[in-house]
């Protein structure tokens, strides 16, 4: 099912509750740059299969915000971020689209319980062109601060990837929309402040839904694919699957407030993708170094 | 008799030799736990002679300017009314929790049209419900003479009537009791009067403006 009616109509639903309130937005500028490192972007199950590489990162977001009433916000923007990757050029890829975010506190005070919906549609333009597509995220969060230093939040969201176009089929029958994967996420996430300056932040998830691995061409990893497609991306003609999974997110966050509007971070992500008892589990770990602006 | 210059010189001569009808003045300089100067810092003088005459409340004006507020700490004599300018091109929400005045300025831009009266002696902290990293502090005293230390962590209270007075020191990272700075200072016409106060900070634990990872904040 295509979604991008559905957030086209959600997108004009909100331009028009922006448009309607009377006094001037709040503009922002957002950006970010970073580095990254992954030894396993190509999603592989065994080690031998595991491609690590180093990506450098780029974002830049604009947006307006209001103030609808006394504790309910609405943000809007457009969102650009870039990929590109030393070894693995396929990878490379540029997305552009729109985001928003309707916030809600409950009472006065910076402890105030809040929640909020967030949406965001981008395209994905890739080197490798059969990657390229639609990536949509709809989800609910709510949070709370505790103290001077601690904040907790939770989130439920829905991810979907839709790629514009599909490779012939490898196997006569099999869907080769390989890339084109689905799914929800539940997770929390925690803030702690360590100094005035620096801040501590921890994430936990379960994702279930579908995810894109690469192997090399192995009939028994076929058995539990829902789509197959070739993958030049990497080196030894391997193939794309997509399997059904149970993914568990761990990421740790460093971030050293720079002065009121940048700060430097340092994150790490573990994930752990779990299919089929079959299978074995796809691990990957994730450095990453960024500087983050916001004005 | 007329005026030669031989004489205005006789009576330039007897004005500068007057005794210095100044006030007292006492310089205070304050510095933190590490013996940093501290900015910020409030200093009170309270004269012992209760008889000194109190100063009339006026009406005085926190700013919000870059989703700040200015100054971050401001003394006001309690009393006095104060105006709660945003000089932003955008809608703040101020409220105060504090024991000493609590009050709401629900969403506005401007200038609310009626300032806000601190009728009790204590300190004041602001918030902003939209920018939850925006905090200010009215400290409001019933002291006739008081101050806030500049960058240099320096302050000179000025016109005090020669006496004995009690003086103390607050900031917002306070680490314990203002009357535990308080010391006894003793003014004299003819010179202003040193003091120094060495005060400990706790650390202070502000809600980041810098942007975090993954957190799109409120906006």
């Amino acid at each position: 099912m295509k979604l991008w009616p559905l957030y086209s109509a959600t997108t004009l639903v909100l331009l028009h509750l922006f448009i309607r309130t009377a006094d001037a937005a709040e503009w922002g500028f957002d950006a970010n740059a970073g580095l990254e490192h992954s030894d396993n972007v190509s999603n592989a199950v065994e080690a031998a299969d595991k491609k690590s590489d180093n990506s450098a990162t780029v974002g830049v977001s604009g947006s307006m915000f209001r103030q609808l009433g006394d504790n309910t916000g609405l943000g809007v923007g457009l969102v650009a971020e870039s990929a590109s990757y030393f070894r693995y050029s396929g990878l490379n890829n540029l997305g552009i689209g729109i985001r928003g975010q309707l916030r809600q506190k409950f009472g006065l005070g910076s402890d105030a319980p809040w929640a909020a919906l967030a949406l965001r549609a981008l395209h994905r333009d890739y080197h490798y062109d059969y990657r390229d597509g639609w990536q949509y995220d709809a989800g609910v969060s709510a949070g709370k601060t505790f103290g001077e230093r601690w904040n907790l939040s939770a989130f439920v969201k829905y991810d979907r990837y839709e790629t514009d176009r599909q490779q012939p089929e490898v196997l006569p029958g099999v869907s080769a929309a390989a890339y084109d994967v689905a799914g929800w996420t539940f997770g929390a996430r925690t803030a702690f402040l360590l100094t005035q300056r620096d801040t501590l932040s921890f994430l936990a998830s379960r994702r279930h839904g579908t995810v894109t691995a690469v192997t090399p061409i192995d009939p028994e990893i076929l058995e539990y694919s829902s789509a197959v497609a070739f993958d030049p991306v990497f080196s030894g003609n391997p193939i794309a699957y997509r399997i059904s999974t149970d993914t568990d997110t761990l990421s740790l966050n460093w971030s050293h407030a720079l002065g009121r509007h940048s700060s430097f971070n340092l994150g790490y992500v573990y994930l752990r993708s779990k299919g089929d008892e079959e299978l074995g589990a796809y691990t990957t770990n994730v450095v990453n170094l960024s500087v983050f602006y916001s004005r | 008799m007329a005026s030669t210059p031989a004489n205005l010189i006789v009576i330039l001569a007897c004005v500068l030799a007057q005794p210095s009808v100044l006030a007292g003045e006492i310089r205070a300089l304050v510095l933190d736990g590490e013996g940093k100067p501290l900015s910020d810092a409030v200093v009170v003088a309270f004269p012992a002679d209760a008889r000194t005459e109190q100063a009339k409340p006026g009406t005085e004006v926190e700013d919000q300017i870059d989703k700040e507020f200015v100054p971050y700490v401001q003394v006001i004599r309690v009393g006095s009314t104060v105006r709660f300018p945003n000089r932003d091109n955008i809608r703040h929400h101020v409220y105060s929790f504090s024991a000493a005045k609590k009050f709401v300025l629900p969403l506005y831009s401007g200038t609310p049209a009626t300032p806000v009266l601190f009728d009790k002696v204590g300190v004041v902290k602001l918030g902003c419900n939209i920018h939850d990293w925006m905090i200010g502090y009215l400290y409001v005293t019933d002291a006739p003479y008081f101050g806030k230390t500049a960058a240099p962590g320096r302050v000179e209270l000025k016109d005090l009537p020669a006496g004995t007075y009690r003086v103390h020191v607050w900031h917002p990272r306070l680490d314990g009791g203002e009357e535990a700075t308080a010391k006894q200072i003793e003014v004299k016409d003819d010179a202003p009067v040193s003091a120094q106060w060495k005060i400990k900070l706790k650390r202070e634990f502000r809600p980041q403006r810098a942007p975090l990872p993954g957190d799109a904040g409120y906006r």
